[in-house]
């Protein structure tokens, strides 16, 4: 079930020594029949070992970044992680945080979002990775939750990777998802934009009410032009039915909001398309954010998608140093949306994301509080309700 | 490609833009770039330095915002400065270089960011409102960024203060006031 990605799928696939013999690895393999496999000798940029035919230049020239990045989104790199696994999402300077912890299996998302972040961030090592040694990021979460039983952890896998894309190559979320349900002080939030859940309504059974799935979601005038190679906004809403049927609570992420004609027009409806299949009360949190981008993602989208008008928006330097609307244009949309969802139900649990302490007085009449349905969000205690499997999917 | 004489009003003037660039110590990627210009592009551009003599600080702002909006509007560089508006003040009698320099680059950001300039000149206008009717005068914040608005309040005499509480509860019910506010909270 779900779409047809083999339009996503890496050309070439390079296999460091150290993770030739993990299971994983055979695994990606396996399924990736089509792929040239090359296992490499030491550790290194992959980039560097394409041939002069592989990359369309002659011996001697290089790659621009920006070339670099495009050809990074065909190469996949399996290898072991090697630093620290979980980490306090580094939210922004000056803006307001919901406490999130990340996990990142792997680098890099070959879904290639015009906005997408991972342009400025991963420009001088583009190539997709996925970490083959995942026990060791499972230990790590478990370590860290019974060091502090007292704590409640939200941690989240899709900070720089869409926590779907490959699953069905790695089949990742077999091992994450019932290990977390085991936990009592973890909820683990997948995020994409991808319809790749088959694992997880398999899963119906061990999740145990601790993993919530989330979508970006976006007006479809955005999502159609600048979310180049994601599923449609109705595939990712089945895909959401698909697990609410199976007993998960899931999430929504309005981000980035865009500003263009006709955005009220556009996100009104992307609100009433999700909540006309999609039970409120199966839903986690919904966040909303307004495109942001470092300024040097200015260049790099106007190279890389130069039809997008995402660069050439109503935008100043903000304090984080992000471009970002001008406020009344910002606090305009956030309210917007902020009042659609909250017209859905009235206690839906919305946060904004890296917003201003004046967003959240304006939008929403002061700073998140305890005991309000953005508890869970916010807070660092307590626990899941666990909803029961509502059917087949 | 070389840089040669040109006159918007179609006559042939002694303006030359390597002179030009010479003369305002352009120098490295910002000459280089006009000079890759092609020929419209660089007499449009040639119309506007020889009206305003920008430094080249300022030129490079031009440059920076007039590119956007081609850029964004899938038009040419020429098309942006051959604009009725920039043609205006260009041809705007009384007003001093450093006038046009101003108004060029103010109208280029209007160009750029027509939303963003509405809504600071909508502000403005507001400020004023508040001034002529209440004689206090409104601190906007920076990039309109932020819940606050500041008042500055400077009096001659213990009597002048005294006045201004009345000032405030007048200035508290004006309605400009309240739409400041609803301006910066996007509610308008």
């Amino acid at each position: 079930m779900g779409r047809d990605r083999s339009h996503i799928h890496p050309d070439i696939v390079f296999v460091s020594p150290e993770a030739k013999d993990d299971a994983l690895t055979r695994r990606v393999i396996e399924r990736l029949p089509d792929a040239d496999i090359r296992y490499l000798s030491r550790d290194g940029d992959p980039l560097s070992e394409l041939s002069p035919d592989e990359t369309g230049l002659s011996s001697g020239q290089e790659l621009s970044e920006v070339d670099r990045f495009t050809a990074g989104k065909r190469l996949l790199l399996l290898t072991r992680y090697k630093g620290s696994w979980l980490k306090a999402c580094p939210g922004t300077s000056s803006h307001v945080c919901c406490n999130l912890w990340i996990v990142n299996p792997g680098e890099g998302c070959p879904l290639d979002c015009t906005y997408c972040y991972l342009q400025s961030y991963l420009k001088r090592n583009p190539t997709l990775k996925l970490y083959t040694n995942t026990a060791e990021l499972l230990e790590a979460i478990g370590e860290r939750a019974s060091q502090n039983p007292d704590r409640l952890y939200r941690v989240g896998t899709g900070e720089l990777i869409d926590s779907l894309v490959w699953d069905d190559l790695t089949d990742f979320t077999r091992e994450i998802v019932p290990f977390i349900g085991s936990l009592p002080n973890v909820i683990l939030e997948l995020k994409s934009k991808d319809d790749c859940v088959d694992n997880l309504v398999d899963l119906r059974d061990t999740h145990n009410g601790n993993t919530v799935v989330s979508w970006s979601v976006n007006a479809r005038e955005v999502s159609e032009k600048d979310e180049a190679a994601t599923a449609t906004l109705d595939e990712r809403i089945a895909a959401a039915e698909r697990v609410v049927a199976a007993g998960y609570r899931v999430g929504f992420h309005f981000d980035p909001l865009v500003f263009f004609d006709g955005w009220e027009e556009g996100y009104q409806e992307a609100v009433e398309s999700i909540f006309s299949r999609i039970p409120s009360t199966a839903v986690a949190w919904v966040s909303v954010s307004s495109l942001r981008y470092q300024p040097d993602m200015q260049r790099i989208m106007m190279e890389r998608f130069p039809d997008s008008s995402l660069p050439f928006g109503e935008q100043f330097q903000s304090k984080d140093s992000k471009l970002r609307y001008v406020q009344p244009i910002r606090f305009k949309m956030l309210r917007f949306v902020w009042e659609q969802l909250k017209s859905v139900r009235e206690d839906m649990p919305v946060y904004m994301c890296m917003e201003s302490s004046a967003a959240w007085r304006s939008i929403n009449g002061g700073a998140p509080v305890a005991g309000s349905e953005l508890a869970e969000v916010f807070t660092r205690r307590g626990r899941l309700p666990i909803l029961p499997s509502s059917g087949p999917a | 490609m070389t840089a040669s004489a040109h006159s918007q009003a179609g006559g042939t003037t002694s303006f030359s833009l390597e002179d030009f660039m010479s003369e305002r110590r352009i120098e490295g990627v910002l000459r280089d770039r006009i000079l890759k210009l092609d020929t419209k592009d660089q007499q449009a551009l040639s119309s506007i330095l020889e009206e305003s003599h920008p430094s080249a600080n300022t030129l490079r702002d031009i440059l920076r915002l007039a590119s956007e909006v081609a850029a964004r509007d899938k038009i040419s560089l020429a098309e942006v400065f051959t604009q009725e508006s920039v043609s205006l003040l260009l041809g705007r009698e009384g007003l001093s270089r450093k006038d046009k320099q101003r108004l060029i680059k103010k109208e280029m950001e209007r160009l750029r960011y027509p939303e963003r300039r509405r809504l600071e000149d909508r502000a403005q206008e507001l400020c004023r409102e508040l001034v002529k009717d209440t004689g206090l005068r409104m601190e906007l914040p920076k990039d309109l960024e932020g819940g606050t608005i500041a008042v500055r309040v400077s009096e001659r005499s213990p009597e002048g203060f005294a006045e201004i509480a009345d000032k405030f509860n007048q200035l508290s019910q004006h309605p400009s006031c309240v739409s400041l506010f609803n301006l910066l909270n996007g509610v308008e």
